[in-house]
C-alpha cells in the first residue's frame, strides 16, 4: 500500500478544489473537469509531491484516478529499486 | 467641443487593501489610516513594504470558485470586484443578452510575482519544472478573460494598458462603446496585483518609492511637503455602465453619471510628466467641455495623488491653475497604496460613493498641504460636501493623462 492515491486526492480538493464528494478511484480526469491545462498542472504537482514524472499517456482526460494511481505506483516502485 | 450623453453608472464592486466590497473600501477611505505593513514577499528589499489586498490566497480561492487554480492574483481580484458590480446592478448574468455586454478592465502589468517565481523554476531545476500557467499567470488581459468567462460576457473584450491611468482609460472606452451601440452594458474599471520582489525594486530603483520604512502606514502622504514616493499597492474597482435611457426603461437608479472623460498624451517623456502640464489640463478641460461644465461647476477633485513628489507638484499646479476657485481635493492612495492599473477604476468608484453620500474622504497621513500648493485638501476627518460634479484623475507612465469627470444624476 502506498499513499499515492490520497497524494492525488490532496491536489485534487486542495489545488482544483474539487469537492470531496466528486472524488473516487474510478472517476475519470475528464469527469472531474480537468482540462489539458489543468492535466499539464496536475502533472507537474505529482511530479513534485512524489519526485516521478508522469507519463503523458497514462494521464490523459480519459484516464481514471485508479490508473493514475497504479502507473504512479509502478514509477514509484521503479525509481525506489533502480536508484 | 460638443456635450456628450452621460452614461449611467449603476454598479460598483471593490476589493482594495481597505477590505473587501465597496462599503468595507469606503469606510476604511473615510477612517483615513493608511494601511501600508511590512510585506513577507518583501523581506530583505530595500522598500519591504506594500499595501495588499487583505485576504489570502485561499480565502480568495474559496470566493472565486474551481477555476482559481487557474488564475493569477490579479484575475481573483477581478472576478469578485466585477461579481460585486453585477449584483450592485441588480443584473443577472444568467438572464442577460451576454452577446451584448462588454469587458473592459484596465491592468497594467499581470502577476508578474508568479513569472519571476517561473524564472527561477527554470533557471534552478529546468524547463520541466515551469509551470504550463506561466504565461496565462503573466498576461494583463486575463483578468478581464476570466471576468467575462465569470459573467458570461461574450461581447467587445479589452484589457487597455496605459500604466497607473489604465482603470480610467477602461472607462473612458467603456463610454465610447456604449456611445457607439456596440455594447448595451459595460463592465469596466481597473484591476492589478503587480507586488513583486522585481517589481517594487524596479520601482525603488526609479526613484518613485516612498522608503519610510519605520513606519510604513505613514509612507503614502499625497500633497505633504515631506511625501517621498508612492507606496505600492494591488486591488481591483469595477464598475458597470451602461446607457442611461437603458438603465432608465429597466427601472435602476444610477449612482451617478459618467459625464465625460478627456483622455491626452504628453508626447514628452516615458516616466517624468511634462513640466508645462498641458497634457494633463487638455485632459481635464475635455472632459469638462464634454461634460458640458465650467471649470467653476467643480465641487470636488479626486486626485491621483500618488505621494511622488513630481507627481504631486504638478497636479497640484494644475489643480490650482484650472480650478482656481478651491474645489474640496481628496487623494485615496494615503490610505489604499497606489494599485497601479487598478487605481482609476478604484477612485472612479470611491468618487461615485462622493457624490452619492455627499461626503469627501481625508486624505490620509496629511496635517496641511505642502507649502506652495493653494489646495483645499481634505485632512484628518471626511468632510460634510454637496458634491454635485466631480473630477477624478488619472496620469500613467507613458505620459498618459485621463480625466473623468462624474456628477449626480
Amino acid at each position: 500500500m502506498t499513499d499515492t492515491y490520497d497524494v492525488i486526492r490532496s491536489v485534487l480538493t486542495t489545488t482544483f478544489r474539487i469537492p470531496d464528494d466528486e472524488i473516487s478511484p474510478e472517476r475519470t480526469l475528464e469527469q472531474l473537469e480537468l482540462d489539458s491545462l489543468a492535466l499539464a498542472e496536475f502533472a507537474l504537482i505529482l511530479q513534485e509531491r512524489l519526485e516521478v514524472r508522469v507519463d503523458e499517456e497514462h494521464a490523459t482526460r480519459a484516464t481514471t484516478l485508479a490508473q493514475v494511481t497504479e502507473h504512479l505506483d509502478t514509477l514509484r516502485a521503479q525509481s525506489v529499486t533502480t536508484p | 467641443m460638443t456635450v456628450r450623453t452621460p452614461v449611467a453608472i449603476t454598479g460598483l464592486g471593490l476589493v482594495t487593501p481597505g477590505g473587501e466590497g465597496a462599503e468595507a473600501t469606503w469606510e476604511a477611505v473615510c477612517a483615513g489610516t493608511g494601511t501600508a505593513a511590512p510585506d513577507p514577499l518583501l523581506t530583505g528589499l530595500p522598500v519591504d513594504f506594500s499595501c495588499r489586498v487583505p485576504l489570502s490566497e485561499e480565502e480568495l480561492d474559496r470566493r472565486v470558485g474551481r477555476r482559481s487554480w487557474r488564475m493569477g492574483r490579479s484575475a481573483k481580484l477581478a472576478v469578485l470586484a466585477a461579481r460585486e458590480a453585477v449584483r450592485d446592478a441588480g443584473h443577472r448574468p444568467a438572464d442577460w443578452d451576454g452577446a451584448r455586454v462588454a469587458t473592459i478592465l484596465g491592468c497594467g502589468m499581470g502577476c508578474v510575482d508568479k513569472w519571476e517565481e517561473q524564472g527561477r523554476r527554470l533557471e534552478e531545476r529546468g524547463p520541466d519544472f515551469v509551470s504550463p500557467l506561466a504565461i496565462p499567470l503573466v498576461l494583463p488581459n486575463l483578468g478581464t478573460g476570466e471576468v467575462s468567462i465569470d459573467l458570461g460576457a461574450r461581447g467587445i473584450g479589452l484589457a487597455p494598458a496605459t500604466a497607473c491611468a489604465s482603470g480610467a482609460t477602461a472607462l473612458a472606452l467603456a463610454r465610447d462603446l456604449l456611445a457607439a451601440g456596440l455594447c448595451d452594458v459595460a463592465v469596466a474599471g481597473g484591476v492589478e496585483a503587480g507586488v513583486s520582489r522585481l517589481s517594487t525594486t524596479g520601482f525603488w530603483r526609479m526613484g518613485a518609492l516612498s522608503e519610510r520604512r519605520a513606519a510604513p502606514a505613514e509612507a503614502s502622504r499625497p500633497f505633504a511637503a515631506d511625501r517621498d514616493g508612492f507606496v505600492v499597492g494591488e486591488g481591483a474597482g469595477v464598475l458597470v455602465l451602461e446607457r442611461a435611457a437603458d438603465a432608465a426603461a429597466r427601472g435602476k437608479p444610477p449612482r451617478a453619471l459618467l459625464a465625460g472623460c478627456g483622455s491626452t498624451s504628453d508626447a514628452h517623456h516615458p516616466t517624468a510628466p511634462s513640466p508645462d502640464g498641458r497634457g494633463a489640463e487638455a485632459a481635464l478641460r475635455t472632459a469638462l467641455a464634454e461634460a458640458g461644465l465650467a471649470p467653476h461647476d467643480v465641487d470636488h477633485v479626486n486626485a491621483h495623488g500618488t505621494s511622488t513628489p513630481l507627481n504631486d507638484a504638478a497636479e497640484a499646479d494644475l489643480i490650482a491653475r484650472v480650478l482656481p476657485h478651491r474645489p474640496s481635493v481628496t487623494a485615496a492612495k494615503g490610505v489604499l497604496g497606489h494599485s497601479l492599473g487598478a487605481a482609476g477604476g478604484i477612485e472612479a468608484a470611491l468618487t461615485v460613493l462622493t457624490l452619492q453620500h455627499r461626503r469627501v474622504p481625508p486624505v490620509a497621513n496629511l496635517e496641511a498641504p505642502a507649502p506652495g500648493f493653494d489646495l483645499d485638501c481634505v485632512v484628518k476627518q471626511p468632510r460634510r460636501q454637496e458634491v454635485r460634479a466631480a473630477v477624478s484623475h488619472s496620469f500613467g507612465f507613458g505620459g498618459h493623462n485621463v480625466v473623468l469627470a462624474l456628477t449626480r444624476p
